[in-house]
């Protein structure tokens, strides 16, 4: 920025507060330009604003009655009322905490160093872990080598190749069997051929161009095995309304290509006419911009809406979320600010600068420029090294732990700026040192007194001076407090805070912009983005295995296809399907003699024999078990058993199964039926006992 | 007879078929190539799809002769070809037709009768003959052959060997119509339609016998580009190498194929097949000639599911793609 050209007078009071400037940096002071918007508004009533910022937004500590409150949330303690309606249990908390029942203490925010460290190992197992490594490694390179040799043309390939072109074909005709997908390209190539009197080829040129057209428009998907009916259905239901351009397109390439109808000039430009119609429909064109246009500013307008607020950090006692709803509902319009300061805004009226935010030069100058527009700087503490046209510098005052717990109060002389009987008190250990500006200081050796700046407001707490204002010319003020704890929630509660704090912003003007920690954190370009947000090695990781996915898969790697629909079957579903195998194939007896030997194995193996083991003395154990006749018994176990010798004659053997599948299947299930009953066991013995009664 | 007027006359029959059959016209259009490829047809269907009631208006539009064959476990094969019967007054015998004299037949739910009388209709759908105690007797011209089959029944039932599936032009999967349809056949039922009175219906007659033997030459001589010849083969030799299958489509299916993409670029109005008639019949030609394999059977895997895999294999000619 460019030194300012008029110097903005300054004031400054001699206080006995007053100290030595800090040597500050802050470069140039404000300059008169264009005036910032300050349209500063009526005094409202405060307290039915804070009453209504409690009733509306629910915080934890004024409505949990176990809240457990911080030893930084202790010191708000002795200055909350007793007993408040709009936090009632506040005061429990408070007393809870001097018993002390305290959840944790703040700690100052470090930079932390993330350190990855392997636990402790033996030998053999780095050693292993290692080998791993190697192996691993060297696999991924054996695989692009073999891909890539895989890839390249073996020697029969080149001999090809070289014969091909050996055999005079014109070098033109070799690259015409390249495909060539670029559109105007092929509407070149069209018109070539056409001129050269080759009309089949100008034909297909044309319609492939209008093929490519639709395509890199996202409208027909171009592969091997997609007709022409195919695209023109694609057409069809992307836009109706061309679906009889594009079938009458399709209708004369395909008389051409299948109909032997004969590629003339009439026909070339009758295709011709077409496609070319068909590519100046913009419609194609306009439709995936306007799906990207509304995707853009749906995520615009869904970022602009999103409040600020942040996690559940933004609601506790310290947070500032509450102080912005009643900045809000008195009726400012606070936000956020992201952009760096370098350049504010002039319908920005007043700017908010909290701990924790990045300054630096350039941002000091942005602020100074747009001071001298008339806008209002409020620095709410922090560790901020305050520019030197500001006059004043935050200091800590060492072993006091709470020095400005006393009373804020405005000096009798300035009362028309903030009222006199504004009872307004903070906790805190931070002070302001008030001193020269360099700027005034240059000024006052002029020695020009009739031009002396005004007299800053100063607002103390005890002897302590906890605020600064200074006016600048074309209304640009610069406030400093020793901290931030009036844009604390919980200090709404306590006594006039509250109206203190719409005070200091009030002749401002509505817009307030508020910059913390995240401002300035937004990237002139991709690259610093990068940096920043320390991506690089991340990045660079993803583009090794990008390129090691294409090398080893080649460009197809990222070909959609459709995905493999696999479904996990039932048993029974299996069981059934090789029934039906079965069943189609007419191998019923097959299956029965194979049911019969598992059946018979089992009735030997569960039936207490005593006669030996032979088919008869099953059938009898059977039919004493289940009541059933003994010769029909020893028919199903019969029936069932495999035959001793391969049939004679395979065809008529082929035809008895085939006609007897239905009788196999009812001995199947009869032999089914014998086996459950006989190996559940308890029937057979109360039958037995019948028959000897 | 120029293709407009085959055009014609085929949209026609459609039409007046759709006056009967409600909500079918993919199984219309696909019975329509079928006749007018020369190929017999099997529809394969849960019951009450209008399987019959498609067969038995087809014959009043077509103007040919119809009859039907309800199959049973116990018809025999005499029951469909006839045979010699001995007349006792002039002491020879003599042949008595069966009702596979006609020129359209229905054979209803052919898959109830045992493999030898199915078996009755190989010749006849093949050679369209049939030979009685070693005397061959043409059947009448044109003739074809539409059986039913239901799918859901496996008792009782004997599935068609390959040998007499293989003879069907294609096996078409007729499906349930949709909500929009099912509410038109209520209401056409409220409006009197009896389908055992399709006589009263006043269905018309659009062609003769002569007519449709003219139609079915003039398809034949459609114009079947060497590229699309190069793709019918391509997909059904697919067939033989698909992993999913155990064995694939004979060259029949292949020729099965060809005639009925020539009859289906002729019901769009062209006379040259391309690669989309082709393909849009390339299921009901294949689907019954090929044979799945049982782990494939038992993943789920359909014939129709190998088919549209391979269509999506084959490289289309005159492609601009790479």
């Amino acid at each position: 920025m460019t030194p300012a050209p008029v110097f903005l007078a300054l004031a400054l009071a001699a206080t006995d507060g007053g100290a030595v400037m800090p040597a500050a940096d802050g470069g140039v002071a404000p300059a008169a330009s264009e005036p910032v918007q300050t349209d500063a508004f009526p005094r409202k009533d405060v307290p039915p604003l804070v009453k209504e910022v409690f009733a509306k937004n629910v915080v934890p500590w004024c409505t949990d009655k176990h809240f457990r409150m911080t030893r930084d949330d202790m010191q708000w303690c002795a200055l909350l009322p007793p007993q408040d309606d709009r936090c009632p249990e506040l005061a429990g908390a408070c007393k809870r905490a001097a018993g002390g029942d305290i959840k944790w203490e703040r700690r100052e925010r470090r930079d932390q160093s993330t350190t990855i460290t392997f636990p402790a190992a033996p030998g053999i197992v780095r050693l292993l872990l290692w080998l791993v490594v190697v192996l691993l490694v060297a696999y991924i390179i054996y695989l692009i080598a073999k891909h890539t040799l895989k890839q390249r043309p073996s020697a029969d390939d080149e001999d090809a190749i070289t014969v091909a072109t050996a055999d005079g074909e014109d070098p033109a005709a070799a690259a015409a069997r390249l495909v060539e997908t670029d559109v105007q390209r092929l509407l070149e190539r069209a018109r070539a051929a056409a001129a050269a009197g080759d009309f089949f080829a100008a034909v297909g040129d044309a319609y492939a161009a209008l093929l490519r057209k639709l395509e890199g428009s996202g409208v027909v998907t171009v592969e091997s095995h997609r007709t022409n009916g195919d695209h023109v259905r694609d057409v069809g239901r992307q836009f109706p309304a061309l679906r009889p351009r594009m079938q009458a397109v399709v209708r004369n390439v395909e008389e051409v290509q299948f109909g032997g109808g004969e590629a003339t000039d009439s026909r070339f430009r009758s295709v011709m006419m077409d496609v070319l119609g068909l590519l100046n429909e913009r419609l194609a064109a306009v439709l995936p911009f306007i799906v990207k246009l509304t995707v853009g500013l749906g995520l615009a307008g869904m970022l602009a809406s999103c409040n600020f607020e942040r996690g559940g950090g933004d609601r506790a006692t310290s947070g500032r979320v509450l102080v912005w709803d009643l900045l809000k509902r008195y009726g400012f319009t606070p936000h956020e600010r992201l952009a760096p300061l370098a350049k504010i805004d002039k319908s920005v009226s007043s700017l908010v600068l909290l701990p924790g935010a990045n300054m630096d030069d350039a941002a000091w100058q942005g602020i100074a420029t747009w001071i001298g527009e008339g806008g209002t700087l409020l620095v709410a503490g922090g560790d901020h090294t305050l520019p030197d046209w500001i006059g004043a510098t935050i200091s800590v005052r060492q072993g006091a732990a709470s020095t400005t717990a006393e009373p804020l109060a405005v000096s009798p002389d300035q009362t028309d700026r903030l009222p006199a009987k504004i009872d307004a008190i903070v906790p805190g250990d931070r002070w302001i040192q008030i001193g020269k500006t360099s700027n005034w200081a240059q000024h006052s050796e002029a020695g020009d007194e009739e031009d002396a700046p005004p007299a800053p407001l100063v607002l103390r707490g005890g002897k302590a001076v906890y605020a600064v204002e200074r006016t600048y010319d074309n209304g640009g003020r610069a406030i400093v407090l020793a901290d931030d704890e009036l844009f604390n929630n919980v200090s709404l509660l306590v006594r006039d805070n509250a109206r203190l704090v719409v005070e200091l912003l009030r002749p401002g003007g509505r817009k307030i912009e508020i910059a913390g920690e995240l401002t300035g954190l937004v990237s002139k370009d991709p690259i610093t983005s990068v940096q920043r947000g320390r991506l690089a090695p991340a990045l660079l990781q993803l583009a090794l295995l990008i390129l090691l996915f294409f090398v080893y898969k080649g460009a197809h790697f990222g070909r959609p296809v459709d995905p493999m629909a696999l479904t996990r079957r039932r048993f029974s579903e299996h069981a059934r399907a090789v029934g039906l195998m079965y069943g189609r194939k007419r191998a019923g007896r097959h299956a029965l003699e194979l049911y019969g030997s598992y059946a018979l194995e089992k009735m030997r193996e569960r039936l207490n024999l005593s006669g030996g083991k032979s088919i008869l003395a099953v059938a009898e154990e059977v039919a004493a078990r289940t009541g059933r006749p003994l010769g029909d018994v020893m028919r199903v176990l019969v029936e069932a058993r495999p035959p001793n010798q391969a049939p004679a004659d395979l065809v008529r053997d082929a035809a008895l199964q085939e006609a007897n599948s239905a009788k196999d299947l009812a001995t199947l299930r009869d032999l089914a039926t014998l086996l459950t009953t006989t190996t559940t066991g308890g029937a057979g013995e109360r039958i037995r006992a019948q028959r000897k009664d | 007879m120029n293709v407009f007027a085959l055009k014609e006359k085929i949209d026609r029959i459609r039409a007046e078929i759709a006056r009967a059959v409600i909500g079918q016209d993919d199984l219309i259009e696909q019975t329509v190539i079928a006749v007018l490829a020369r190929g017999h047809v099997l529809l394969e269907g849960a019951p009450g799809l209008g399987k019959t009631l498609l067969v038995r208006t087809l014959g009043i539009v077509l103007g040919c002769e119809s009859k039907r064959i309800q199959f049973t476990p116990d018809l025999m094969p005499s029951d469909v070809t006839g045979g010699n019967v001995f007349n006792q007054q002039r002491g020879a015998f003599e042949f008595l037709p069966g009702p596979v004299f006609t020129q359209l037949l229905l054979a209803d739910e052919i898959n109830r009768a045992p493999a030898k009388t199915q078996s009755a209709l190989l010749e006849a759908m093949q050679e369209r003959s049939v030979t009685i105690d070693g005397t061959t007797r043409p059947l009448p011209a044109p003739f074809f052959v539409i059986a039913t089959q239901n799918p859901i029944e496996s008792q009782g039932t004997y599935p068609l060997p390959e040998a007499q599936l293989d003879r069907f032009l294609f096996k078409i999967d007729v499906r349930h119509p949709t909500t929009a349809s099912e509410k038109a056949i209520l209401a056409s039922h409220l409006a009197g339609f009896d389908a055992s009175a399709l006589d009263r219906m006043g269905l018309a007659r659009v062609t003769t016998p002569e007519e449709l033997l003219a139609m079915q030459n003039a398809i034949r001589g459609v114009r079947v580009d060497d590229g699309v010849l190069e793709y019918i083969a391509d997909i059904v030799g697919r067939t033989r190498s698909h992993r999913s299958l155990y064995f694939g489509a004979s060259p029949r299916a292949s020729i099965a194929l060809l005639a009925g993409a020539q009859a289906h670029a002729v019901n769009a109005g062209r006379d040259y097949v391309i690669p989309d008639d082709v393909k849009a019949l390339a299921s009901a030609a294949i689907r019954h000639r090929v044979g799945l394999q049982p782990d494939a059977e038992i993943e789920g895997v359909s014939a129709d599911d190998c088919v549209a895999e391979i269509l999506r294999e084959v490289r289309v000619p005159a492609t601009i793609a790479a």
